[in-house]
């Protein structure tokens, strides 16, 4: 978005009501904290907490053969995905280099049918629900579009509904309260919502951002009010709505990607350092290459560098002593010589605020000791290490 | 509404100056900490003794997920820094005008009366 009027999602008077502190994120007016980043990240890790993440996209693909079509411009090989199971997959240019990632679940006619959808003109026998990130919603429109197969349509239901997540280890049980145990689905499996008290129609993934048990939830815009509510404060366990700003040291302390930080496209205005392809993010999930997708010439030269003990991998940095932290853009140096940049860093919450970072590195260890330039006056020393962080 | 005592002086970057025999002790205001929220690190940029310009930067305060560089209001010589905030950033959240971050020898001690006072600052922060 440039220059526009900021988007409000659906709980934007919720927000208010609930003391969030609203910025613009991507276009979107969205809470970055309610009480603080730090309160609500750690109540996230020992009870649970609310997202909005309405400002995520909703696709849904349909069509003979859909998952075999997907298989060949994704990383992942959706074809050996279930229905009832969800995945996650880069999408690559064909030079290999990242444009989105995307979770993903498989449903079948039956579960979109009982998911609300009664009026589902496909005869499509299987559907993929898929979660672009915001700013990339209408890229992968265009991308997908751009390899689309005769008989595969694309519906984007990004405007009409809206997504929560509540991530924590007592996700479960507020789900079980709320919306009965019938809703309490398996992680990464999915499911349509089943008939609860509040009159909720949806899909609900055992899926999230934060590296916890937790569940994604699809409404209609209509009915979101109704189940955030219903959560904070009938769901108990020591729910807490959260912010964004604790969404993203949640999602760092697990070695997540986040899309337009960690990678960007150069035609999105990605620098050099996030041009990227999957192997080089070394996330251990998302890419098989037992199939043929876009892009795969590049992700398979760099695992062959991997095999042979070099290339680039996207690495932890955990600082060993206190001090400011590591952050976008500052140098990572080992014995004086740049063998990376940071793409994201800051303190951890849940390691009582020691020092965290993730950089694209190349000629280094774990387990080695680096250096981290975070100011003309100080160098931060450093261990690389395989995230997760915790 | 944040705490604002009339007794000192502001700038627009949010830093309050309390005078002390000629000498500026320097901090961030309460709206500045509430905004920041968790403050995390203060981190120097300057040594005790060094000389300073009007708006340079000798300090800066990060937050979980912020790093905001503190301005030195008026040209003079940095006496002293605050180094205990290093083990207890938290400080200036718990007690923003409590916590002084540098005292500054100032080079012209009345151009103080160009810094906003408190009712200057009330209003430009919208209270």
């Amino acid at each position: 978005m440039s220059g526009g009027d900021l988007v409000r999602t659906t709980l934007y008077d919720a927000h208010v009501e609930r003391g969030g502190n609203l910025v613009d994120f991507h276009g979107f007016e969205l809470p970055i904290w309610y009480t603080s980043m730090m309160d609500e990240h750690l109540n996230t890790r020992e009870n649970a907490g609310l997202f909005d993440v309405s400002h995520m996209g909703f696709f849904r693909f349909s069509g003979e053969n859909v998952r075999e079509w997907l298989d060949g411009v994704g990383t992942q090989k959706a074809s050996l995905i279930k229905p009832g199971r969800c995945a996650y997959s880069h999408f690559l240019d064909d030079n290999g280099i990242i444009i989105d990632d995307m979770i993903f679940s498989v449903a079948s006619r039956q579960d979109i049918l009982d998911s609300g959808c009664t009026d589902w003109e496909s005869s499509s026998e299987i559907a993929i629900l898929g979660v672009p990130n915001a700013s990339m919603i209408d890229h992968m429109w265009n991308h997908f579009h751009a390899h689309i197969d005769e008989g595969i349509t694309i519906e984007n239901l990004s405007d009409d509904t809206s997504i929560l997540a509540l991530q924590g280890p007592k996700s479960p049980a507020i789900i079980e309260t709320v919306l009965g145990s019938d809703n309490v689905v398996r992680h990464f499996h999915g499911q349509a919502i089943v008939e609860n008290s509040l009159g909720v129609t949806g899909w609900i993934q055992g899926t999230g951002y934060t590296g916890e048990r937790g569940f994604e939830i699809f409404v209609p815009n209509s009915q979101v009010r109704t189940l955030w509510d219903a959560l904070l404060d009938e769901g108990g366990h020591g729910i807490c709505p959260v912010g964004l700003g604790a969404r993203d040291t949640l999602r760092m302390e697990k070695g997540f990607l986040l899309s337009g930080q960690d990678f960007c496209h150069p035609d999105l205005g990605g620098s050099e350092n996030l041009a990227r392809d999957s192997a080089e993010t070394f996330v251990p999930f998302g890419l098989n290459l037992d199939h043929d997708f876009i892009g795969k010439a590049r992700v398979e030269a760099t695992k062959a560098q991997h095999l042979d003990g070099g290339g680039i991998k996207w690495l932890g940095l955990k600082v060993t002593g206190k001090g400011p932290f590591p952050r976008m853009g500052h140098t990572v140096l080992k014995d004086g010589v740049q063998i990376g940049t940071i793409t994201s860093g800051g303190p951890s919450p849940s390691l009582g605020m020691v020092g965290i970072g993730l950089a694209y590195l190349e000629g280094v260890e774990v387990g080695e000791e680096v250096e981290i330039a975070v100011n003309p006056r100080r160098n931060l020393s450093a261990v690389v290490v395989r995230p997760p962080f915790i | 509404m944040s705490d604002i005592p009339d007794s000192l002086r502001y700038t627009a970057e949010h830093e309050w100056i309390r005078m002390d025999e000629g000498v500026a002790v320097v901090g961030i205001t309460d709206h500045a900490q509430d905004a920041l929220t968790d403050i995390v690190w203060i981190e120097f940029l300057a040594d005790e003794g060094d000389t300073v310009e009007e708006n340079g930067t000798f300090a800066s305060v990060e937050s979980v997920k912020s790093v905001s560089d503190i301005y030195v209001p008026l040209a003079g010589t940095i006496v002293a820094l605050n180094h205990d905030l290093q083990d207890a950033p938290e400080a200036i959240n718990e007690d923003a005008y409590g916590s002084w971050i540098a005292k500054i020898e100032l080079a012209d001690v009345g151009a103080v009366d160009g810094l906003l006072d408190a009712a200057g600052y009330a209003a430009l922060i919208g209270e």
